[in-house]
């Protein structure tokens, strides 16, 4: 089957997304990974994995829907794109787990199950391919080039339009629970609950897809360059971004972001750390996806 | 009859003569008198505006040797750049600009203590070159306007307690701060209020509606109180009317007439991450300043256009990013990015002129001329503009432990011993001034928020609260997120870096990176904490001005805010904003 003919062409959403969207307003912090039923498992795929570590990814369904908004420039055109099925952490990379791949912490704020920060898009990559050796998997980065090889079954960054469409998560409304950025409140860390520093992942309730802190604690790389004008001449189906370019994207805004850089469209961008010095901010972190097949490691 | 023949034509030639001069002195009963670049026309009837009295020649001319000289009619003073014309008995003068014969009223100044029944008096302009204007009425001085040739004028307030400028149209009135940020007020963001009172910093710069005209109005440190006045809230708001309370010390005036001398371009969106050139041309060679919002920052800020298109990292804003303000040649070049998308309006406009460069005078040429360059450098405060000095190789530990890793890679460690001993020294060194620099900001937020608690009930209750807010993250900030390392530990990880350098070992290049990115950590929060508390005391300066502006009393608490925000910020490292900042490289790179 071609991936154009298994994605329904007007559906926003695929129908896991949907019975998962219906469970996920139920859905509270977890302390320890739990298993959401689905409907449908395309390729009998696992709803969700667990890495070695005990991380979790969470299988999100391909699907259709509309990217970006009208609101800001660089987001508009509003326009149809497919994704393909992947992987996704469930959380964003915790300091904990950056310490045991990378051997070292650079957050600025330290705490264990916070977000590691002070990570450039560079360290990001050296991240993904450090802990696909540790899995034993295809890494998915050339290093030397900083190419991605998207068929390796390794980890890498999510693109763009992954990250926006598992953000999204079926809504198509500034934030995965609507317009109101009054949830903001009780839904993410960002500018307006919390001061100067990320938060331990997880404690805001997960997003329909099973997903936490998509929006704020952290803004997470996104392996695309950063082009303002790419809407307008992004590919229909799986687009990877520019070819090249001089930053890459962040998403999701941050702890120290206002309501509107935390929409699920908002996009931003840095410098990647190729030549860079010390540190790097401290509101940038990351999550890793993965290629989903049917070889993926189930949840135990 | 001889005689009276003879005597007749000498009575007529007389009586011609007599006729002629009193015919002439009815004709000609305008007087002038020139001095020193400064003209003072006494017209026969009252001044219509009109510049045909620059062509008059005919008037009888007043030597300056005849002066003080009383004056019964209303006079004007003027040089070939201003013109004040008094009215009514010196109960009001009308200030014109002048090109020329071309007169452009920029402003009407009505002294507290003029009356329609003052007397005038003509003279010198005491220790400084030019001519004054001397209203007096029962015996005592009222006022004194005077003028030198630059055009500058100076009014002594004599009996008057206070010095208004009406019809000023003014679209911005900034009091400068060269540490810090200029306070920026605009008619807009005061939609509910009709007048302003902002803090009495010695030098007060309106930008007049057009463009082309600049107001500047300086006067000697002491205990003066400022005044914006609102026009009408219908249309276009401007601020109509600029008083002083001088506190007995005169104030200094000048319109600065030059096309193009400020500008505000509204900033697109659709330049987001893009070089744009802006129709605007720098009119004449001076340090620009083009300001804007940083929404991330929360702050205006003044950046100094820069000589060339430049990448900067670190001050200002985080990480790399492309200087916002440049010139290429003469065109204006701008660039907004992510990190400061474009919003609002980008204000041009210069305060300072590069030395010796030609064009019309700038607010500190004036403010010096004014009150004195001493004095007035004391205000500005050069020094402090100045970037503290840190280690004399200008290399922050980023670069000290890049370049010694290089060394131990090389396995060089050995034979460049002094090289690593000196720089493991700096390490510590750089990372113990950078923590001082740190509490300082500490020990700034604790005495402006214990100054806001004992006085702060004077301040708007919503305002106070915030800035109250912002006092105590300062303090806390610099209590809480400085790294729990202490100096010690990190004297501690030098010293057995430099330890590494005693013999070659293979572990060495390993066991020192260990150490130096625990150092380079460190030190890289700690760079970051010193930009954002600038940052923060920057924001804290705007704040205050914006939100005492309803009395003299807050004004004067602003004041003294404000104060302290410049005595914190004078003098800033590396990472901290600064005027002048030509934009270069991260000083901390390799």
């Amino acid at each position: 089957m071609t991936r154009s003919a298994r994605i329904p062409p007007a559906a926003f959403v695929p129908i896991t997304a949907v019975a998962i969207a219906a469970l996920g307003g139920c859905l509270k912090p977890v302390e320890k990974p739990q298993e959401i039923p689905r409907t449908e498992s395309p390729d009998h795929l696992p709803a969700r994995i667990v890495a070695p570590h005990g991380e979790e990814m969470v299988l999100v369904t391909g699907g259709e829907f509309s990217m970006g908004s009208s609101t800001a420039v660089d987001a508009a055109p509003v326009h149809r794109v497919a994704v393909s099925d992947f992987y996704m952490d469930r959380f964003e990379v915790t300091q904990d787990l950056y310490e045991k791949i990378m051997g070292h912490n650079p957050s600025r704020r330290k705490g264990k199950d916070c977000p590691v920060e002070r990570v450039r898009w560079l360290d990001a990559i050296k991240f993904c391919n450090a802990r696909s050796a540790a899995e034993e998997l295809k890494p998915c980065y050339d290093l030397a080039t900083r190419a991605c090889d998207f068929e390796a079954n390794g980890y890498r960054l999510p693109t763009e339009a992954e990250w926006e469409y598992a953000c999204r998560a079926g809504n198509g409304g500034d934030y995965s629970f609507g317009n109101d950025a009054g949830k903001l409140e009780s839904n993410a860390w960002f500018k307006g609950n919390t001061k100067r520093r990320a938060r331990p992942v997880g404690e805001k309730p997960a997003s329909p897809f099973g997903l936490h802190d998509m929006t704020g604690n952290v803004w997470e790389w996104c392996n695309d360059w950063y082009q303002v004008d790419y809407y307008a001449q992004s590919p229909t189906t799986d687009p990877r971004g520019p070819g090249q370019g001089e930053k890459k994207v962040l998403r999701g805004g941050a702890f120290s972001s206002s309501a509107e850089s935390c929409c699920s469209w908002t996009r931003y961008c840095d410098e990647p750390g190729f030549a860079d010095a010390c540190v790097a901010s401290d509101d940038c972190g990351f999550r890793c996806v993965r290629k989903a097949s049917p070889q993926s490691r189930p949840l135990q | 009859m001889p005689t009276q023949k003879t005597n007749t034509p000498a009575v007529l030639l007389a009586t011609i003569l007599i006729l002629c001069v009193s015919g002439r002195a009815d004709a000609v009963d305008g007087q002038t008198l020139s001095h020193q670049g400064v003209t003072v026309w006494i017209p026969p009837t009252g001044f219509s505006g009109s510049a045909k009295i620059f062509g008059e020649t005919s008037w009888q001319t007043i030597a300056a040797e005849q002066l003080p000289k009383t004056l019964t009619r209303d006079p004007l003073i003027g040089t070939d750049t201003a013109l004040c014309a008094f009215d009514s008995g010196g109960s009001r003068i009308t200030i014109y600009s002048r090109q020329g014969d071309r007169l452009v009223k920029r402003a009407s100044l009505r002294p507290s203590a003029a009356a329609p029944d003052g007397q005038y008096r003509l003279v010198r302009n005491g220790d400084r070159n030019g001519l004054g204007v001397e209203v007096v009425r029962d015996g005592k001085i009222q006022y004194s306007l005077r003028m030198i040739g630059s055009g500058l004028l100076e009014l002594e307030p004599g009996q008057a307690d206070v010095l208004a400028a009406s019809e000023c149209r003014l679209s911005y009135a900034l009091v400068p701060s060269l540490i810090g940020t200029d306070l920026v007020y605009a008619p807009a963001a005061f939609p509910e209020k009709e007048r302003l009172h902002v803090p009495s910093m010695s030098l007060l710069v309106g930008l007049v509606e057009g463009g082309d005209c600049t107001m500047v109005a300086a006067w000697p440190p002491g205990g003066q109180t400022v005044e914006l006045g609102l026009s009408n809230p219908v249309g276009q708001r401007h601020f109509d009317r600029f008083a002083v309370a001088p506190a007995g010390e005169s104030v200094f005036l000048q319109f600065v007439e030059h096309p193009g001398i400020w500008h505000a371009e509204p900033l697109r969106p659709a330049w987001l991450e893009k070089d744009t050139v802006i129709g605007w041309k720098r009119p004449f060679e001076a340090k620009w300043i083009g300001r804007f919002y940083i929404e991330s920052e929360a702050i205006s800020y003044p950046f100094y256009f820069a000589g060339e298109k430049r990448k900067l990292w670190g001050r200002y804003m985080r990480s790399w990013y492309e200087f916002p303000v440049w010139f290429d040649g003469d065109r204006t070049c701008l660039h907004f990015e992510k990190k400061f998308p474009p919003q609002g309006d980008l204000l041009i406009y210069c305060l300072e002129k590069h030395r010796k460069a030609a064009g019309p005078a700038s607010p500190v040429e004036i403010l010096q001329e004014a009150i004195g360059s001493d004095a007035a450098s004391k205000l500005l405060d050069f020094a402090g503009i100045e970037e503290r000095p840190l280690l004399a190789h200008h290399e922050a530990v980023c670069a000290m432990t890049n370049k010694m890793q290089e060394i131990f890679d090389a396995g060089n460690e050995v034979k460049q011993r002094a090289f690593i001993e000196q720089r493991c020294g700096d390490v510590a060194r750089f990372i113990g001034m950078i923590r001082r620099r740190v509490e300082e900001y500490g020990e700034f937020g604790q005495r402006v928020g214990n100054l806001l608690r004992e006085r702060g009930q004077i301040l708007p209750d919503e305002g106070r609260e915030e800035l109250q807010s912002l006092a105590d993250d300062i303090e806390q900030v610099a209590g809480e997120d400085l790294p729990k390392v202490s100096l010690g530990e990190v004297r501690g990880w030098t010293d057995q870096m430099k330890g590494f350098a005693a013999e070659v070992r293979p572990t060495n290049a390993k066991e020192y990176e260990k150490l130096a990115r625990q150092c380079r950590s460190v030190a890289g929060s700690q760079d970051e904490l010193a930009r954002e508390e600038s940052i923060r005391a920057i924001r804290l300066m705007e704040m205050a001005a914006a939100i005492g502006v309803d009395s003299p009393q807050q004004a004067g608490l602003v004041a003294q805010i404000v104060a302290d925000c410049r005595q914190v910020l004078r003098s800033p490292t590396w990472w901290e904003p600064r005027r002048y900042c030509e934009p270069k490289s991260n000083p901390g790179a390799p």
